[in-house]
């Protein structure tokens, strides 16, 4: 049983931790980069602008690079809550607020939810890319007076 | 045995490896700015009342044309420090008058009735107070109807009487 152990436990171990290695080895790279870390929607009539864009386009950089083999990636996007406004303790459903992407594929257009993952782009192999994303808002007489804001979680994942 | 067991672990180290999940994330900040603002519309600028021939009463005549659709478009703040109530206010601007006699009637001859959610249902023109026709507690379209009536008296001289009436939208 002792000969056993050391003959088969040990090679099986030492390749387990070679195989965590095993991503550096292959060269494995996943980059992600914004080229804004906030954007705002300014305040319009809801009859002339029903939806209103972003002051700026968003340019988004994914990279995922690497030898072995084709692995799928995804870029997600997940709003951390509903927009919020402090003074009047107002919300607005964060679904009011989508994109547009381009180029597609990879990238793809989107709606924003609470919580919830959102696929924005996505592949199954080495990716390089530069997107755009617009972002635009549903605007509405029905929403209360004031400045509301969330945070958006950008994610790239390979796995 | 050995064997088995060697190419077990291979096979479950390189899965692990390719199961090993590599991510990066970034946060994006988005602000949505909402302001006040307040808008009236009205499916007509001018109503028009026709005296019955010789009237030996006072009788209410309503205005020839069709109910005025009356929408209130409003977006307020509810901040606990300045809460905001939408109000809807009509004045006349003086009597109503024939500027080829100089002759006035009275401006309380002229009495509305209004229908829709948060529209006051009734009233009378008033050219030294503006008259509450609605009020609402909170932003959205708020959509009704208004329909003004001429009470005519006997004494009333003949002739074409005009007035203008402002019909105003705000908050308080």
């Amino acid at each position: 049983m002792m000969k056993l152990a050391k003959s088969t436990v040990f090679p099986a171990a030492m390749l387990l931790f070679l195989a965590g290695a095993a991503a550096p080895l292959f060269g494995q790279n996943i980059e992600l980069s914004l080229s804004r870390s906030s954007l705002s929607f300014p305040a319009a009539d809801p009859d002339t602008t029903p939806l209103v864009p972003a002051n700026d386009t968003l340019t988004v950089r994914v990279k995922v690079t690497g030898g072995g083999p084709p692995q799928p990636w995804q870029l997600t996007l997940r709003a951390n809550g509903d927009l919020y406004n402090l003074l009047s303790i107002a919300v607005i459903d964060i679904s009011n607020i989508t994109w547009t992407a381009s180029p597609a594929p990879p990238f793809r257009n989107g709606t924003l939810a609470a919580n919830v993952d959102q696929v924005a782009a996505s592949g199954s192999r080495n990716v390089n890319e530069t997107g755009v994303m617009n972002f635009v808002f549903q605007n509405n007489w029905a929403y209360w007076a004031g400045s509301y804001t969330q945070s958006v979680t950008f994610t790239l994942s390979r796995t | 045995m050995k064997k088995p067991i060697a190419a077990f672990a291979l096979a479950l180290a390189l899965a692990g490896g390719a199961l090993l999940a590599q991510s990066r994330t970034e946060t994006l900040n988005l602000t949505a700015e909402v302001s006040s603002r307040y808008k009236l519309e009205m499916s007509a600028s001018s109503v028009t009342f026709t005296r019955v021939a010789n009237p030996q009463s006072a009788p209410l005549i309503p205005q020839n044309e069709s109910p005025l659709a009356v929408t209130v478009k409003a977006t307020v703040s509810r901040s606990s420090a300045l809460p905001q109530k939408v109000n809807l206010r009509i004045q006349a601007s003086g009597t109503l008058t024939d500027p080829a006699t100089g002759f006035t009637i009275p401006v309380s001859a002229i009495t509305w009735e209004a229908t829709g959610g948060g529209f006051a249902g009734s009233g009378a023109l008033s050219s030294e107070t503006a008259a509450l026709l609605g009020a609402w507690n909170a932003s959205g379209v708020h959509e009704g109807t208004v329909t003004f009536f001429f009470r005519d008296d006997p004494n009333f001289a003949p002739g074409t009487y005009r007035l203008a009436v402002t019909l105003s939208v705000g908050a308080n």
